[in-house]
């Protein structure tokens, strides 16, 4: 079962979650004050190791901030991790929001449809699980690759590969994880060496004439 | 035992008769009523005061009625308070009697000592009756006591008393020998309490002139004159006039069916030109109808007939009060004062009004507006006097202030309408008078009458605004006004355009232009072409602020209709949950339930309700009391209640937000104004809003409200420690007001709030004469100072 953490001021609305979601979800309302930062907020949340972050909007009354703001701390600190923004004031939240495919309405749990609030659940859990994926399957995708470049060296494209998965990961698990120690020391430095040592050449020419 | 009788002393007597004539004037026009009652179709009244001695001065009022007999004078005259009037309630002549009470020998007393009575009728000789008041002064003495003397004449009779007396009158003689006085009653009344001057003998001609119903009162006369100066006064004319827009008339049928049947005349416009140059009006799908039809326009008027309970808000009126109203007619006179509606000269255009003279349409509505009632074809008072509104009319065209060329609720004014009600005793005799005379009590059946009449003026309203709108929508159409409006934005745009392209020029040249003069555009087009262009914003900007007030409006309008089921609503939502809780915690202690989840917990999960239901309340309070009929009436407001119940209103939300207000002020009579508290809630309710939009994000959130009285003003001081005043308003913070101004902006700079909070505000205050809003420099934060005048005494 999947772990959703929950960021609201609001007591009733937290409960109002957890009723709806405790049956296919594990729950995890982080606590808040207000003197809570962004980060404070989302560190508890990966801490307690949640799949999906689901963020009020409105709670300027009672933080320093809003939802977007987190969303965008968050954002910074990975792109890739599964959020929702959950709000009663929709239109509002669009206003500050960019990615628009993130904020939903609070009204998905106000029983006028079922059916709708089901889709809402698939939905949450196909977003963690794109997510697992995505990061399986770039751990397999730069395992092999790490192989064949370690036995044999890798083409341009190849090389390509290797580099964006290894972005993806450091971004999903924090920078310098994943690239290999080794991937930039040789062919790298070997390159480097080369476009200073044609610079030289042309500044020098140019200094000739 | 011993059965006394209960006695008056003639004092007494004569006090309480004399209570019921406010004036002189009353008392003469009860005589008058005295000779209608007797059948007369003349009634003279002399005012003579050629000799020089103030005790000789006399008013005679003569009538050519029946007269009355010696057995009538001993039986009904004699008898102070007779009710044969009430039992005997016709004439002989089938007149309706008009006078009630049998108090109409006081009148004699309220206009002088002696009196004396000449009356001559077909079987009894004259007879002359005599009293002197000052004898029911005497003290102690009862009424039966007192003695007029009557004895017959043998010589005399009423004829030829008259020409003795005014035989140096040609014009009193003329009138009683073409209107035959061989019958009749003549009263003289000497050593007068009054002093009858031209001032006081022009204002009772002019107020017999309105007793007298306009055209439906033909066979009854009154004569006023003065012996000294006999050409001055002369016959009093009824208010009758043929140069009116409209006439209605209306009879209503209170048995059975409960009928109007309505004869509408139209009088405004000029059927000619109509004929000429406005046939396509009968174009439009509701002109092809009648009575709006092309036919029943040209033939001026029409009737209509149609049961009352299918007038508007009478489906729902007691059918026992409409027969109560007892059958009634309405007749009255629309006169538009203007020669147009509007004040503009197109409207000439746009109506063919038939001409009329400006200035004695108005002397005619001066002395003959308003609604009057007549009963039994006399005056009853104070109705439609002195621009009396008693059917509001006023009142009900300010709330609905439309423009007769726009299709809905269209309102004549109150000085646009002259009418006549005429009730009588016998059909209306519900309607009471006041013990005062000063009016008709003001019972159920009395304002359904009123509503009906009412609904009948609403009938003419809808006609004339049928046809004067459609009359404007054709002039649309023709006149083009549309297309107008875009060439005058076009050439406007052009104008600028020019001008600045020359301007552009002569900056980049360094010098003035060389384009000839005559090519340039004017200064005067330069200016229109400007202002044309401002207008035109403005005018977008009004029409999306009425747009936006009238959604506004709509949602008050929303919970208007709900109000019922939300006050119940309110009442119960609160107690519902302590109810339930009481009644689990017989089955399951609190204690068993320690270990379970928080978010689990039922007992939990139910003081969220509680808490969620008690913010409901707080909503519903706050939209309710704004509904309730006393916040919208003008009344004393002591800003120390007011703002203790604006605290608590808010309670909910101030938590909730974390904010506190503090209230600085005393409960002092002295800090009370006048004001609609509606308006009050507008301007705080605007305020404190902003604040909280203000305090968001901030710690230790306070708003303060501070007030006290210096001098003839209430100083009231809004404070919040909120994020202040926007750098942009801080040159000119008085810019805050303006409509549509607002700091709150989404995170790509677009405008998210509405700027009309501000700007209602400000409004509000500037409906309160003297009051004033400004800016106050704060350190940190925001303050707002208003200032009230109070009250005057």
């Amino acid at each position: 079962m999947y772990r959703l953490g929950l960021i609201d001021d609001e007591q009733s609305q937290q409960n109002a979650f957890h009723q709806t979601f405790k049956d296919d979800f594990e729950i995890y309302i982080i606590p808040l004050n207000q003197d809570s930062t962004e980060d404070d907020l989302i560190r508890d949340g990966i801490d307690n190791h949640i799949d999906l972050l689901v963020v009020d909007y409105q709670m300027d009354h009672f933080l320093r901030f809003n939802g977007d703001s987190i969303a965008r701390r968050l954002d910074e600190l990975n792109p890739y991790f599964p959020k929702i923004l959950l709000t009663s004031h929709e239109n509002d939240a669009l206003d500050f929001i960019d990615d628009a495919n993130i904020v939903n309405s609070k009204d998905i749990w106000s029983g006028d449809s079922p059916s709708d609030l089901d889709i809402f659940k698939k939905k949450l859990i196909r977003i963690i699980n794109s997510y697992n994926s995505a990061i399986d399957e770039a751990e397999e995708a730069l395992e092999e690759l790490e192989k064949k470049r370690i036995a044999t060296g890798l083409d341009p494209d190849e090389e390509q590969r290797y580099v964006d998965k290894n972005t993806f990961l450091n971004k999903v698990f924090g920078q310098g994880k994943y690239l290999s120690g080794t991937f930039y020391s040789v062919e790298t430095n070997r390159k480097l060496d080369s476009l200073i040592e044609k610079t030289e050449q042309l500044l020098n020419k140019f200094d000739e004439k | 035992m011993a059965k006394i009788p209960f006695t008056v002393s003639a004092r007494t007597a004569k006090l309480i008769g004399q209570e019921n004539f406010a004036n002189a004037e009353g008392a003469v026009i009860e005589l008058v009523k005295n000779a209608y009652d007797a059948d007369a179709d003349t009634a003279i009244i002399i005012f003579d005061s050629t000799d020089e001695s103030a005790d000789k001065h006399a008013i005679y009022i003569i009538d050519n009625g029946h007269g009355m007999t010696r057995s009538v004078v001993r039986e009904k005259w004699m008898r102070i308070g007779t009710d044969d009037k009430l039992q005997n309630f016709t004439s002989a002549g089938g007149r309706i009697k008009t006078g009630a009470k049998g108090i109409g020998r006081f009148a004699l007393d309220r206009l002088g000592e002696r009196a004396r009575m000449l009356s001559t009728t077909d079987t009894d000789k004259s007879l002359y009756w005599a009293v002197n008041w000052k004898d029911f002064e005497a003290i102690g003495v009862p009424i039966n006591a007192i003695n007029a003397r009557l004895y017959s004449l043998k010589d005399i009779d009423l004829e030829r008393y008259i020409e003795s007396h005014f035989s140096k009158s040609p014009l009193i003689l003329d009138l009683v020998k073409n209107a035959k006085f061989s019958t009749g009653t003549l009263f003289k009344i000497t050593n007068l309490k009054d002093l009858w001057d031209e001032n006081t003998l022009t204002s009772l001609f002019d107020n017999l002139e309105v007793l007298i119903p306009p055209a439906e009162q033909p066979d009854f006369d009154i004569f006023l004159f003065n012996v000294g100066s006999l050409a001055d006064y002369g016959k009093v004319n009824s208010a009758f006039y043929d140069d009116y827009d409209y006439r209605v008339s209306a009879a209503y049928s209170a048995n059975d069916d409960q009928t109007l049947q309505v004869t509408v005349t139209r009088n405004e416009l000029d059927l000619e030109a109509l004929e000429n140059s406005y046939k396509e009006l009968f174009e439009f799908d509701l002109m092809k109808k009648f009575p709006f039809d092309m036919e029943t326009m040209y033939k001026k008027d029409f009737n209509v007939s149609l049961k009352v309970t299918n007038l508007k808000g009478f489906s729902s009126v007691n059918a026992d009060l409409l027969k109560k109203i007892g059958d009634f007619d309405f007749t009255f006179y629309f006169l538009k004062n203007r020669p147009t509606d509007d004040r503009s000269e197109s409207d000439l255009k746009k109506y063919p009004y038939r001409k009329f003279v400006t200035a004695s349409r108005m002397a005619w509505l001066e002395k003959f507006g308003g609604v009057k009632i007549f009963r039994d074809g006399f005056r009853v008072r104070p109705y439609g006097e002195n621009g009396d509104d008693w059917l509001k009319l006023g009142e009900r065209q300010a709330r609905n202030p439309q423009a007769v060329s726009r299709l809905g609720t269209y309102r004549i004014r109150p000085n646009q309408i002259a009418g006549t009600v005429n009730i009588s005793r016998i059909n209306n005799r519900y309607f009471n008078d006041k013990s005062g005379r000063e009016g008709i009590q003001e019972n159920d059946i009395f304002l359904a009458f009123k509503n009906l009449l009412i609904e009948i003026i609403n009938l003419f309203e809808r006609d004339r605004n049928v046809i004067m709108f459609h009359l404007s929508e054709l002039a649309r159409i023709r006149f083009d006004d549309e297309n107008e409006r875009e060439l005058a934005k076009a050439e406007a745009e052009r104008i600028l355009r020019e001008d600045s392209e020359i301007s552009q020029k002569d900056a980049v040249n360094r010098k003035p232009s060389t384009v000839p003069k005559s090519r340039k555009n004017s200064d005067t087009e330069v200016l229109l072409a400007s202002a044309t262009q401002k207008y035109e914003q403005e005018l977008e900007e009004k029409e999306s602020e009425i747009q936006l007030l009238r959604s506004l409006a709509s949602i008050g309008l929303i919970v208007s209709s709900a109000a019922h089921e939300l006050t119940s609503l309110r009442q119960r939502i609160v107690p519902r949950t302590d109810f339930l809780l009481r009644e689990l915690k017989k089955y399951i202690p609190v204690s068993s339930l320690a270990d379970v989840n928080r978010e689990d917990n039922p007992f939990y999960m139910i003081e969220l309700m509680k808490e969620e239901d008690l913010k409901l309340k707080h909503w519903l309070d706050y939209s309710l009391n704004s509904l309730k009929k006393d916040r919208r009436k003008r009344a004393n407001v002591n800003f120390g209640n007011y703002f203790e119940n604006f605290k608590n209103t808010w309670k909910r939300s101030l938590i909730q937000r974390n904010v506190t207000l503090s209230l600085r002020g005393t409960k002092d009579a002295r800090n009370t104004i006048q004001a609609f508290e509606v308006d009050l809630d507008a301007i705080f309710n605007n305020l404190l809003t902003n604040s909280f939009e203000a305090l968001k994000r901030g710690k230790d959130k306070q708003v303060t409200i501070a007030w006290n009285r210096v001098n003839e003003f209430i100083y009231i001081e809004f404070i919040d420690n909120g994020r202040g005043l926007a750098p942009e308003y801080t040159s000119d913070p008085s810019e805050i007001f303006n409509p549509h101004e607002t700091s709150k902006r989404d995170s790509r700079g677009n405008i998210i709030g509405t700027g009309l909070g501000l700007y209602i505000v400000k409004s509000i205050i500037t409906d309160y004469k003297d009051a004033s809003i400004e800016v106050v420099k704060a350190d940190a934060g925001f303050r707002l100072r208003l200032a009230f005048p109070v009250r005057k005494k």
